[in-house]
């Protein structure tokens, strides 16, 4: 049974152009088209169909137009919150389910997102971790129990309370939720932003626990894409009167990843 | 099966490839940490504490596994104590502990903690989370089972056997992440017969026994028991725990063969009446205070006259006639109680103390066990059944464990699925998965509907002769032959339903038959082995197993020593012929209309009552004596399978209580009797049953005799830490006091003694190192799932002939039913809180039982005008005419023309059913 829209708008080019044609139109042995998608702060935000082995350097810079003016790219989540970061400098990667999972990354959705400069690794990580909190059905312990506590532990020193030694708590944690060692996918795909974060972004987070604060915080609002602008506007302050942790909508939060609090 | 070859810490073991990695290493002795594998319902990978290390063949990377989830294959090195797999195993407990309280110094599960057991085990000992702890509200689950949400790990272990196996309705998991939620959707008592349980199956404190925490005592200050359990027929192994001379709680004793890890409510909850204000603590005898020894010389002068010449020749029925003492036994009291009473009085004076009703039908329950060819099933023979057929029983209320073991039946049974797609039994998921698309293969015929009828396939209702004819239906169409005369005049409905039932009875391979006596008809219970007769079964009997539910623990003990009618004692007495009466154990007022009890008593000269309790019955006797009660005597007790278990007891009686068969031995001493006078021990009662009645020689064999010795040593049945021994009696005497002494097993009351396992008749407690949960008894079995070491105990003493003798005539059908137009026909009803005299003296139980009704069908109901819970003016025609005045309650499944009738309830007459009963509408409209 197919009952994904991304599948169903396959069939009628396949029926239309026939199978061998269809498949003729990806640039790999993969075939096809696929729906790819790009959000985040590039100066095209949209999905295209494009031939399935697209590079990911092409879609970026070529369907979205690349970076908006004062945003630098700093990593790209390939496709969803559960596919570990693909670093900017790696972004020639092609984009098929088997190049992406040689390189280490995992095709996922196919709808990038795009962490620019202005974007707080620890935040993005504690929003993504918290939501599969949040959606964590309780069956088994790795993922019921070690979320949630990844969740304070993230929360910390996003909002300054941060201590060297919960590095060492996260990447224990990461390793507790391995493939083989939970029930389902979920705590390991939880996690797979977060371990290549720690990687590419260890210095930020370690600076949150130097400094006991989230730099990104203090830099204010950003008008974000609808700005005429553009750009960062000036002047400073928290970004909203949430006094929930982590990062407010308006400081890289992504959308539809409502942060809760989980106790 | 296939066996392969294996290593386990590199020690190299051929391990049967159909088990799990965990079954496997607990089952040779390995410690694997683990939570939601349960033995009795499989895996279910949740927890993720048994992770080990598994290598295949030469690779040396290995991966982390769930012993749990993982089949042996050949080659496979299982490194538990791998630094990979501890490492992680203490991250799982590090985890379940993140919102784990910490409250063990005041949880009732302190000291034998599955979680606390598992902690140390692993090696988890400082706490890194330093978060919030999530915390819930706890409900209040009725008088038998706390609640204290905040404990638990979300094993899910409550939900899949509250659920799952025991087939609870009002249970549940709320929620999601480390927000799983267990109970019920509000305050209330579970309604589960089966809830207590939970206690045993929680791994932490989440669930305890309420009645345990009214008189709390930690498990290493009890002092326990090997019991059986008193009250109902099935003779479930029991643990009772006593402290300061007060029964404190009853948990589970594995036995394989009855009742497995499981007890229902009754057995682990009525424990109440050995502690009550009904306890019988001292003779009496009208206001004159005697002391005990007193009473029994006098009592004793008594029978002396009463016996007369009859000392000369003891057995030979005297030729003088002159007025005799007659004993009344007791389905209650023990095998050897029964038997010195028996010897006491003589065989032609010893009267089994049945109902006249249920007296014939026992008589002829035993017969047919006896003439088999059927066998009795054991569990595990039900377990390996592809059919269960049960007739006329509502298991729920009348053999509780049956229900219980026939709903894990029905969940576990292998299916032509399971073996063609390789489920491993022990995975619950993939076995849930299946049952759900596979069709039943219980199928039940009772008077109305029981709890048990949701998970059959079909079931018929009918008044008891119908149900005879129904099952004599389905005799005659698997053997058109066997009967004579096949009953005629079943409707077309009925035909087409015997024709289902036919059909899956003729596929089945292994069926068991499950009758009894409650339904109080003879003819059914004919019909019931007549199926079982012509249903296959494994050689040498070749036919079906046939089990027959009897009401009482020792029913069918007491049957099988024999002895007379219960009305020809009436009719003795009433005639001048009887001089002292003695009674044990035994409320007559329950056993016949309570005007023969009252005239027997008043013409059966002196009245001596031997019983632990206060009844009607020790209330009009001229004398009581203080019997021990079933946990303070030991004493053997025949099964409903006819499997005769020694009951040890959790407590010294104080004096002068003393068990039973000790009175009449006094008794017999006082009166110059040479009766009794070498029973020094229970030993020597059982040494001249064996004499007297070969047949009956094995129940000796039921426990090691009380002269065993282990090490030179008896097993202590108090634990090495149990505290405040020289202490606990100083409010009495600061003097320390010997540990009473114990005659009558191989067990001591102190903490001294044989520390190695014992014997599996003798296990009074579970506890082995690193282990003090009941998760214990994993090191007291063979392998996991039993049987215990050295054989699960009981010696059955009834087996099918080895030479079946002529089949019994198959019985003929009686006429069908039809309700007489101004008569109705009352049937029992049965509870499991409320029809059983002794649960009835614990007040939680009590609370759970009906109050007395009558229950009508529908169309009953309707055509006698009555509405649900108005009070209905009865006449009941039984042995004598009882108006009685009971409200109404309407059973849709009730055939027209039947009306059923609670029975055993207190403060109610005895009911001799089944009885015609008319609506008594003359005394309705005064």
């Amino acid at each position: 049974m197919i009952n994904n829209v991304e599948s169903l708008c396959c069939v009628a080019p396949i029926v239309r152009l026939g199978a061998e044609r269809w498949r003729s139109l990806g640039l790999t042995d993969e075939g096809g088209t696929r729906m790819y998608g790009v959000s985040g702060r590039a100066r095209r935000t949209g999905a295209w169909e494009l031939p399935v082995g697209t590079p990911m350097r092409e879609l970026i810079e070529r369907h979205a137009g690349g970076m908006r003016e004062g945003f630098a790219l700093r990593a790209v989540m390939p496709g969803g919150a559960s596919t570990p970061l693909v670093p900017a400098d790696a972004i020639d990667v092609i984009m098929d389910f088997d190049h992406m999972k040689q390189a280490g990354y995992g095709l996922g959705t196919g709808t990038a997102l795009l962490i620019d400069d202005s974007v707080c690794p620890v935040g993005l990580c504690l929003n993504l971790v918290r939501f599969f909190a949040q959606e964590s059905c309780g069956w088994c312990t790795p993922c019921w129990a070690g979320l949630p506590w990844m969740v304070g532990v993230l929360a910390d020193i996003e909002e300054g309370r941060g201590r060297p030694e919960h590095l060492d708590l996260l990447a224990e944690q990461m390793w507790f939720m391995g493939e083989q060692m939970c029930f389902c996918d979920l705590a390991p795909s939880a996690t797979k932003a977060l371990g290549t974060a720690l990687k590419l972004f260890r210095g930020e987070f370690e600076r949150h626990i130097e400094e006991g604060r989230c730099s990104y915080r203090e830099r204010g609002p950003i008008t974000g894409a609808g700005s005429a602008a553009g750009g960062r506007p000036a002047g400073s302050g928290t970004a909203t009167g949430d006094r929930r942790p982590g990062p407010g909508p308006a400081a890289g939060g992504l959308p539809g990843l409502a942060p809760d609090r989980v106790r | 099966m296939a066996t392969v070859a294996i290593t386990i810490e590199g020690v190299p073991h051929e391990v049967d490839d159909r088990r799990n990695l965990l079954d496997i290493c607990l089952s040779l002795g390995y410690d694997v940490p683990y939570f939601c594998w349960h033995p009795a319902m499989g895996s279910i990978g949740a927890c993720r504490q048994c992770a080990v290390k598994l290598f295949w063949d030469d690779d040396q990377q290995g991966e982390i596994v769930m012993s749990c989830l993982t089949r042996p294959r050949a080659g496979n090195r299982v490194a538990i104590s791998d630094p990979e797999a501890l490492r992680f195993r203490a991250a799982v407990i590090e985890l379940l502990m993140t919102s784990h309280p910490h409250d063990c110094p005041v949880c009732d599960e302190g000291g034998e903690c599955h979680l606390q057991d598992m902690t140390v085990m692993t090696g988890h000992v400082y706490r890194r989370y330093a978060f919030d702890k999530r915390t819930f509200e706890n409900y209040d689950l009725g008088p038998f089972v706390t609640h204290e949400m905040n404990r638990c790990i979300q094993c899910y272990r409550c939900l899949r056997f509250y659920v799952d196996y025991a087939g609870g309705h009002d249970f549940a998991a709320f929620g999601l992440r480390n927000e799983v939620y267990f109970g019920r959707l509000r305050d209330g008592a579970l309604d589960s017969e089966f809830s207590g349980n939970l206690v045993e199956v929680c791994p932490v404190g989440v669930f305890d026994d309420k009645t345990f925490a009214a008189h709390y005592t930690r498990k290493w200050d009890l002092q326990t028991g090997p019991t059986v359990c008193p009250f109902c027929g099935r003779g479930c192994n029991t643990i009772a725990g006593a402290r300061y001379g007060e029964l404190r709680r009853v948990l589970n004793r594995f036995n394989g063969d009855v009742n497995g890890y499981f007890l229902c409510d009754r057995g682990r909850f009525a424990y109440e009446s050995v502690n009550g204000p009904e306890r019988v603590r001292r003779p009496l005898v009208g206001l004159s205070g005697l002391s005990a020894s007193e009473l029994v010389r006098g009592l004793g002068a008594r029978l002396e006259s009463a016996l007369g010449e009859r000392r000369v020749a003891v057995g030979a029925r005297p030729r003088v006639a002159r007025p005799r003492p007659v004993g009344i036994g007791s389905p209650r009291a023990s095998l050897e109680a029964n038997f010195a009473l028996k010897r006491l009085v003589g065989d032609d004076r010893f009267f089994l103390g049945l109902a006249d009703g249920e007296h014939t039908l026992v008589e002829r329950a035993v017969a047919l066990l006896r003439a088999g060819p059927s066998p009795t099933p054991s569990l595990r023979d039900i377990e390996a059944a592809d059919l269960v057929i049960v007739l006329g029983e509502d298991l729920t209320n009348t053999a509780p464990m049956l229900d219980l073991s026939v709903r894990r039946w029905a969940r576990l049974r292998p299916t032509a699925d399971e073996e063609r797609l390789g489920i491993a039994r022990w995975n619950d998921a993939g076995i849930g998965m299946v049952k759900k698309e596979e069709p039943s293969a219980l199928w039940i015929a009772a008077t109305q509907a029981g709890k048990l009828d949701e998970i059959a396939a079909e079931t018929f209702h009918g008044a008891p002769d119908d149900l005879a004819r129904f099952t004599l239906a389905l005799v005659a169409a698997l053997d058109p032959k066997a009967l004579r005369r096949p009953p005629k005049g079943l409707n077309a409905g009925a035909a087409r339903t015997v024709a289902r039932f036919a059909a899956a009875l003729r596929a089945a391979e292994r069926p068991v038959v499950i009758s009894g006596v409650s339904s109080g008809s003879l003819p059914l219970l004919e019909a019931s082995a007549a199926l079982a007769r012509a249903l296959p079964g494994a050689p040498p009997a070749g036919a079906a197993p046939l089990a027959l539910v009897v009401p009482e623990v020792n029913t069918l003990g007491l049957m099988l020593l024999g002895g007379e009618r219960l009305s020809e004692a009436f009719r003795l007495a009433v005639a001048g012929d009887v001089e002292v009466t003695l009674v044990i154990e035994n409320d007559l007022y329950r056993r016949a209309p309570a005007a023969q009890v009252t005239a027997f008593l008043r013409a059966c000269g002196t009245a001596i009552v031997v019983d632990h309790v206060t009844t009607a019955t020790t209330a009009a006797a001229a004398a009581v004596l203080p019997a021990a009660s079933w946990a303070e005597t030991t004493g053997t007790f025949v099964s409903h399978e006819g499997r005769a278990q020694r009951s040890i007891p959790a407590l010294a009686p104080p004096r002068p209580v003393q068990p039973t068969w000790r009175w009449l031995s006094a008794l017999a001493a006082a009166a110059r009797l040479p009766v009794g006078q070498d029973w020094l021990t229970l030993d020597d009662v059982l040494d001249e049953l064996a004499r007297e009645r070969p047949d009956l020689a094995p129940a000796a064999l039921a426990a090691p005799p009380a002269d065993a010795r282990f090490v030179a040593m008896k097993i202590p049945r108090q634990p090495t830490r149990y505290s405040g021994r020289t202490a606990m009696h100083a409010d009495v005497s600061v003097f320390d006091a010997a540990p009473p002494d114990d005659r009558d097993t191989p067990m001591s009351f102190s903490m001294e003694g044989y520390r190695e396992q014992p014997p599996a008749a003798l296990i009074a407690r579970y506890q082995a190192p690193r282990w003090n949960s009941v998760q214990a008894l994993n090191k007291f079995q063979e392998e996991i799932g039993g049987p215990l070491r050295g054989g699960d105990p009981g010696v059955r003493l009834i087996e099918p002939p080895a030479a079946p003798g002529p089949p019994p005539p198959v019985p003929t059908a009686p006429p069908a039913f039809r309700p007489a137009s101004d008569r109705l026909l009352a049937v029992p009803l049965h509870h499991i809180y409320g029809s059983e005299e002794l649960s009835m003296l614990s007040p939680p139980v009590a609370g759970r039982a009906p109050e007395p009704y009558l229950a009508l069908s529908p169309g009953d109901a309707a055509r006698w005008g009555g509405r649900e819970g108005a009070p209905l003016p009865v006449l009941l025609h039984g042995a004598e005419k009882l108006h009685l005045s009971l409200p109404l309650r309407i059973v849709a499944s009730l055939p027209e023309g039947v009306a059923g009738l609670p029975v055993g309830l207190p403060r109610q007459p005895f009911l001799d059913l089944p009885a015609e009963l008319e609506i008594d509408h003359e005394s309705r409209h005064v």
